[in-house]
């Protein structure tokens, strides 16, 4: 044992000297340099932690938005399409209405025309028919004036007489 | 109010002169046509004595009758016309008062009063239109 001692050259007060000094050293680099950065890495370690969780909850959140995006949507679309639906059926039942209206309409135009036509046509029947009794009326008071003679008329005048008697 | 009026003087008018003595008659007539004058009523004197003819026909009896015809009457047909109306009215007498028209084309056409008896060949044609036209 010696022997390799004194082959090795181990001098013991210097590594005794050498493992106090390393241990000043390494408690000074410790206290100064390990320990903030320790805590440094830790506080960042933590930093980070809290950011990916963070970053967790906004993506959670952001999943909950776009599921609650996604779910309006699809209310807005159904409401939409129910909306669509009900516009639809009142045009549908306006369109109904108004044809409706436009052949009570044109109905009730044609029955006028019907009408009108009839009594125009009555009118004119009717006025055919004054202006030809009209013209018969005429014509025999033409050819009874012509053809009066007194023998007639005295006639005429005997009938009244008589008429009167009775 | 002024019918009435007219009617009274009428009716005054007969009273004073119907049935009373020539000259008395006279002097109411004289009397009566100054009062005429005296109340502006001289333009009237036309309705008056329609009025009076009216009260006078009345009181006596007397038919007036007015023909219009084409032609004037005959005689004859006057006289028959005459005692016809007569008999029908009970008429002490009947006055004619003859009117030619010759839109009558023949027959005659009567009025007594507010009668009117039409056998005019007019009145005939007219008839024969309205039935034509119903």
């Amino acid at each position: 044992m010696d022997s390799i001692i004194s082959t090795f050259h181990v001098d013991w007060h210097a590594i005794i000297a050498q493992a106090i000094n390393f241990a000043l050293i390494y408690t000074v680099l410790w206290y100064f340099a390990l320990k903030p950065l320790k805590k440094l890495m830790d506080e960042r370690s933590a930093t980070i932690t809290g950011g990916l969780d963070n970053a967790k909850k906004q993506e959670e959140l952001l999943k909950a938005q776009q599921e609650e995006y996604d779910k309006t949507l699809a209310n807005a679309r159904a409401e939409a399409q129910t909306i669509m639906k009900d516009v639809k059926k009142d045009a549908e039942a306006k369109r109904a209405q108004l044809l409706a209206a436009a052949q009570d309409e044109s109905k009730q135009i044609l029955e006028n025309g019907k009408k009108q036509l009839e009594s125009e046509k009555v009118k004119m029947l009717d006025d055919a028919k004054k202006e030809l009794v009209s013209l018969v009326v005429a014509a025999t008071g033409k050819v009874l004036g012509d053809n009066m003679s007194e023998k007639i008329d005295t006639k005429l005048v005997e009938d009244s007489i008589t008429k009167i008697k009775a | 109010m002024k019918s009435v009026d007219l009617k009274n003087l009428a009716h005054i008018l007969l009273e004073t002169t119907d049935g009373v003595a020539e000259n008395e008659s006279n002097k109411s007539l004289k009397d009566f046509a100054q009062y005429l004058v005296k109340k502006n009523l001289i333009s009237q004197f036309d309705e008056i004595i329609s009025e009076y003819s009216a009260l006078y026909n009345k009181k006596h009896n007397i038919l007036e009758a007015t023909v219009t015809k084409t032609t004037p009457l005959t005689d004859k047909a006057k006289q028959e016309l005459s005692e016809a109306l007569k008999n029908k009215y009970k008429a002490n007498e009947v006055t004619i008062k003859e009117k030619i028209d010759s839109k009558l084309i023949g027959g005659m056409k009567i009025k007594i009063g507010d009668t009117v008896v039409d056998n005019s060949l007019s009145n005939s044609l007219y008839q024969l239109e309205t039935q034509l036209l119903k």
